[in-house]
Parts: structure tokens; sequence; C-alpha cells
């Protein structure tokens, strides 16, 4: 009897509870999608390991002028390319799932011992595991995100060795320094934010000293202390801090300058990207200041926030009860609300929901079970503790059901409390990792079979075709697909404008098959068929007009959602000079999509070739309303400014 | 005679001029949308970033909230 109370320890269970999430793990990498990022930072990790590899000649790891990739530490992307190469592994992105598997494993020990420390049971842990498993924004991520999941799990690890220092200071060991520096010097390697851990464990120090002022006391009077605590502390800021660049190029260049650099750039992200965000399109650089907060609220699993109000309701017993220590419980929620408040403050450019901001995500999850069990020992009475534990572990079939039906894109999660996946769709970004085309390409790829064919996409993921020579692949956004050649095509519905998702405008008449997210269109593909909108826009290119004309007109009975035709049409109009019918045109063509931006340059160029230059501005202003950054604009509003100011001069 | 001829050849020379009167607008060669961009393309002037304040902001708020935490605790325990 002894003996099985022993096997069934919480120690046990947890231990039991990671070698079962390694074999889900393990099991589902092979079936994992591959994501937009992926194609961004795998090739990037590839020069740098070509970097290493040709003694630093191979310079093109430090040349993105424009992606800005040479900012990111990427040590998992890195070791991934590492490996591919030296073992010349052919299905490089199995190598990639499964490491970012093992990373995610990592998280799962690392959050469970953190969960550990925090409540001194291994029941903590074993909860915090089937937590964290049950969270689809992290564990939808686990295989392809090789940025976000191992920060994340950097982070926590960090925090972990932090709290274990903090609480057997001054007298911490050699392990838990060394654990410390190197889990410090991971989050760096992965981005710079990770330099964050050392003000963690400097402030944690500070408020140790300031609820124990003998500490100091005792530590300046203890010469032996003090040479030891020098020698951990330079330790964790030596190692910590230099053994994270070492696989870092950029910031070998330059190793105190180019850290900080890459912070700041990291702080405000130079690439602004647009995000669908309450209904509304908006660029990631300007989005509103409540933008995280919301996310965290409709992203978040109903149980992580029924464990959250638990936490805070614990929080306010505590306090009311004088001597109750809760350092630990306060620098760890620390942790969770420092980082959210920051990003706010700065203006941080943030997009794809809460991505950037997921490593706080576990430290939520830990709190909210750290609430659970916090609730279960202050409630005596089994009528008000068993609905408590009960409501907790009811909620986490939302989301279990969601990941069982939905794998591979079960990181689209959107709680009940804000309406669900429903209600989120067309109001908030979806599939933006267009996990949703691994489906769609296999099924694609039967039935294309051997024929030859260009199958256009928008999104970069030709990844699924490299096996196929008789496929090409053409990127192209969804609503000017008719300017390219092509055959098939698979369109993920994200970036599609929420008004025309509302009024089933954006649809096209050749879908052949729509693939559904719970009841939500997630990606459509397109059998082309008769290209004469691809012909109509090379003779309109060509400045054959009526050929163009004709064309479009043809097309037009077969696609007459086609927004994209409505604008070459109209173009074609504003280059006769036939004003009256480019201003029907544009009427018709605004029934279909009333927010698509070359309407608007149309019809202010139209204005500015009639002189009409107070018009043409007041159109643009209109269009700046709607879309800042529509850089086809530029050149006619400077026209357009400098009319304005010849005439007031 | 050879002003009329004259004539005649300029009125010839200058048609595709008239027949390109009938198309005298603008044609606008690129008017896609993009989906991302980078700042630096942007029409407005962007504010620079103000990372430079990073260490200072961060300083500032941890010990605010460390002096915060401790006043509160230290009330509670008495």
């Amino acid at each position: 009897m002894n003996n099985t109370s022993n096997i069934f320890s919480a120690r046990n269970v947890f231990f039991a509870s990671l070698i079962l999430a390694g074999i889900l793990l393990a099991f589902l990498a092979p079936n994992a999608a591959v994501n937009v990022d992926e194609m961004l930072h795998y090739p990037h990790a590839k020069q740098v390991v070509n970097w290493y590899f040709t003694g630093g000649k191979d310079v093109s790891c430090l040349d993105t002028p424009t992606s800005n990739l040479k900012y990111y530490g990427q040590s998992v992307d890195n070791f991934t390319a590492l490996v591919n190469r030296v073992f010349h592994i052919q299905n490089e992105f199995l190598t990639r799932h499964l490491t970012g598997a093992f990373f995610f494993w990592l998280l799962l020990v690392f959050g469970g011992l953190l969960g550990k420390e925090l409540t001194k049971s291994y029941w903590t842990s074993v909860l915090v595991v089937l937590s964290l498993l049950l969270t689809p924004r992290l564990f939808g991520q686990a295989f392809g995100n090789l940025k976000d999941i191992p920060f994340a799990a950097g982070y926590v690890a960090g925090i972990l060795y932090i709290i274990r220092i903090l609480k057997t200071f001054p007298k911490q060991s050699w392990r838990n320094v060394i654990s410390l520096a190197i889990a410090i010097a991971f989050a760096i390697s992965v981005r710079a934010g990770g330099l964050i851990l050392f003000a963690y464990l400097a402030l944690g120090i500070l408020a140790l000293f300031v609820v124990k002022p003998f500490l100091l006391k005792y530590i300046v009077s203890t010469k032996s202390c003090i040479v030891r605590l020098t020698g951990q502390g330079l330790t964790i800021a030596v190692a910590g801090y230099f053994l994270g660049l070492l696989f870092w190029p950029f910031a070998l260049q330059d190793v105190f300058r180019h850290p900080l650099e890459s912070l700041s750039m990291m702080e405000h992200y130079a690439v602004s990207i647009k995000q669908i965000f309450n209904g509304e399109v908006l660029w990631s650089s300007n989005l509103p200041p409540g933008y995280l907060i919301r996310w965290i609220w409709i992203s978040t699993p109903e149980f992580i926030l029924v464990g959250l109000i638990y936490y805070i309701a614990f929080l306010t017993y505590k306090f009311t009860k004088p001597g109750e220590q809760l350092f630990l419980g306060l620098f760890a929620l620390f942790t969770l609300v420092f980082p959210v408040i920051y990003v706010i403050a700065i203006g941080s450019n943030l997009y794809s929901g809460l991505r950037q901001m997921l490593f706080v995500v576990p430290i939520m999850v830990i709190l909210a079970v750290f609430g659970l069990q916090s609730m279960i020992q202050i409630l005596k009475k089994w009528q008000t503790r068993l609905p408590c534990i009960l409501l907790f572990f009811g909620l986490m079939l939302f989301p279990l059901f969601h990941q069982a039906k939905t794998f591979p894109v079960d990181y689209v999660y959107f709680n009940w409390i804000s309406g669900g996946n429903k209600k989120a769709w067309s109001n908030y970004e979806y599939d933006y990792y267009f996990h949703g085309m691994k489906q769609a390409t296999d099924d694609l790829i039967a039935e294309i079979g051997d024929k030859s064919a260009v199958v256009a996409m928008n999104c970069q993921l030709p990844n699924y075709f490299e096996k196929h020579p008789n496929i090409n692949f053409q990127y192209t956004r969804y609503l000017e697909r008719s300017s390219f050649e092509w055959d098939y095509g698979l369109f993920g519905v994200n970036y599609i404008h929420p008004w025309q998702l509302k009024n089933k405008t954006w649809q096209s008449a050749k879908i052949v098959k729509t693939y559904y997210h719970k009841g939500n269109p997630l990606v459509v593909l397109i059998k082309r068929g008769k290209k004469t909108d691809f012909e109509a826009i090379q003779a309109i290119k060509d400045k054959k007009w009526g050929e163009g004309e004709l064309l479009i007109k043809d097309a037009l009975e077969t696609e007459p959602n086609n927004v994209w035709l409505f604008v070459n049409l109209a173009n074609i109009r504003l280059a006769q000079a036939k004003y009256n019918e480019l201003d029907s045109i544009l009427e018709k063509g605004r029934t279909i999509h009333p927010y698509y931006e070359p309407f608007y340059l149309l019809e202010a160029q139209k204005l500015f070739d009639l002189n009409d230059y107070e018009a043409a501005n007041k159109v643009l202003q209109q269009l700046n309303g709607v879309n800042p950054r529509y850089s086809n604009a530029a050149p006619l509003m400077k026209k357009v400014n400098e009319k304005l100011n010849n005439k007031s001069n | 005679m050879k002003r009329i001829i004259a004539l005649i050849g300029l009125f010839i020379m200058s048609l595709p001029t008239l027949l390109m009167a009938q198309e005298e607008g603008t044609y606008i060669e690129n008017l896609g949308a993009q989906d991302s961009s980078y700042l630096d393309d942007s029409i407005n002037t962007v504010a620079p970033a103000t990372g430079s304040n990073t260490v200072i902001i961060v300083v500032v708020v941890v010990v605010v909230i460390a002096v915060a935490a401790f006043f509160l605790l230290k009330k509670k325990k008495k």
C-alpha cells in the first residue's frame, strides 16, 4: 500500500506528466504546419551558420536592411540550421518542429518547477504542465515558433532561478547561480529582451534588502560573504551576457552597443504590418494602447482567467492577515505585469495578437494554478471548495476540445467570454501564421498530380511545393491576384478587409473549395480556368486600352466581385480622361470594397487632372484616414501640396 | 500650292498628337495596396524611436513599484 502511494507521489506524477507531454509533442511535431515566420527566419539562420563556417567572410546575415533580421539572436533557429547542415537532413522543417517541441517541453519543465517553488507542492507542477498544454496560444505555436516559445522557456527558467536565489540569499548555491547565468544567456541569445532578467535579479535583491534590512548588515560585516557574492554576481553578469552573444553575429560586431541597439529596435520595431483589430484595419505601428490588454482578455483560456481571479482573491485575503509572507508571489506577479505595462507605456509596435508577449503567458498560467491551490487551502468547507475546483477543471474542456478539433490551427483560440472564434473572425487577426495552408496544400498537391501548374498564394509558403518540380509558386495579394499568371490559387483570409468579410463581397466566383475553422472560412482554393483577367491587365500595361477594356468586361462576367478589375478599368478611363465613366466605375467598385485604397487614389488623380487641387487634397486626406501608409499616394500628395502652396503664395 | 502641301503635311504630322488628345489623362502604374511596409516608406513622418530612454524608464518603474510593494507589505505586517 505504501509502495503504491509512493509511486503516486506528486513528484512522480509531475515526472510522469512530463514524459506523457514529451510523447505527445514528439507524436504531433511531424504533423505540425510550417508558418510564414519560419520562411523568414530559417533562410537567415542558414546565412548565420554560413557566417561561422566561412569565418565571418559571408556577411549576408548582417545585411538585412528591410527585414531587420540581424537584430534577432534567434539562436534556436540557428541551431536547427546548423543541425540540418551538419547532418545533411532533407526534411529541414521536421528538425525545426522537433526542436520547437523540445523547447516547449522545457517550458513545461521550468514552468512546473516554478510552480513548485512558489507553492512548495509538486501537485502545482502537475497542474501547471496540464494548464500549459491546454493554453492554445502557447501549445499551438510550440512547433514552428522558434523565437517566442524558446524565449518564454528562457524567461520562465530565469525567474525560477532568480526566485531560488532570493529564497536562499545570500547563501545561494553555485548551482543556482550558474543555472541563472545559462538561463539569461539563452534568453538573450533568442531575443535581446532577455536582458530584463538582469533587472529582475537586481530588483529582487534590492527588495529583499528592504524587507530584510539585517541581510545587508550581515553581508557588509562578513568578508567571505562579500567575496562569494562578488564572484557569483560577476559569474551571472559576465556569463549571462557574453554567452548569450556567442551565436549572434551582429552582437559580436560590437558586444556592448549592438545588443542594446537591438533591444531598442525590438521595442520600436520598424516593420509595420496591417492588423485586423476590433473590426478595423490598422497598422501595427499605430495600434491603440488597449491592444495588448484586449488580446489577453479575448485569447486567454477561461480556466486561466478564473485561476487569476482566485489568485487576486488569495492576495486580497492574505493582505488582511498580518504577518503573512507574500514576497515571492508578488515578485512573480511583477514579472507578469511589468512587461505588459512597459510595452504599453512606451507604445511598442506589437502585431499578430499577443505573439511578442507570449513569454508572460506561462507566468499567468502559473499564477492561475497558484490561485486555485491557494483557494483550496483557504476554503475549508467542501461546499465552497468543490465548486471552485469543478469550475476550474470544467473550463479546461473548452481549450481541450478546441485543440483536439483544430490542430494544427489550434493556436487560433478565442474564449467564449469574448464571443469565441465565431465572433472574432473578421474582427481580429485570425490565422496570421497561415497554419491552415497545410491541409489545403496537401489536397491541392494531390489534385494537381503530375500535371504542370503554377500555384498562387497570399503568403510566402513555397516550401510545401519544394518536392514537386511540376508545381511553381507565385506570391500575390489576394485582391490583386489577377495581375499574375497562375492556375490554382490558395488564399488565406487574413489581411482581407473586415468590411468585405462581413458583407461577403470577398469571395471569388471561381472558388472550388473553402476550408473552415470552427465554421469560419480560413483558406479558399481557386481554380482559375480562363485567364482573361490576367490577359486584360497585360493589355492595359501595354497601354492597349481598347483590348484591355474588352477583356476586363469579359472577365467581370465570370467574376463580378473582382474589385481589382474595377480598379484597372477605372485606370483606363483615367488615362482616357473619360471622367464621367470613371466615376461610374468607382461607384460600382466601391459597392464591393468601399475602403479600397486605389479607388481613392484614382479619384484624387482625376480631381488633380481637372486642376481641382483642394478637392484632390480632400480625397487624399480621406485616403490617409483609411490607410496612412499607402505609399503609392505619396507622389500625388506631394504634387497636390506643391500646387496648393503655389496657390497660397 | 507649296503652302497647301505644307499645311496638309503639317496636319498629317500632327495627327498622332490629335489622336493622343483623347487619351490625355493619367495612367497610374502602381495601385497595389501593401500588407506590410517599412516606416521609411510611409507617407507621414513617424516619430523617432525612443529606445535610448529605456534604461531610465526601467529603473524608475522598478524603483517605484519596489517602494510601493515594500510599504504595502510593511503596513500589512504591522
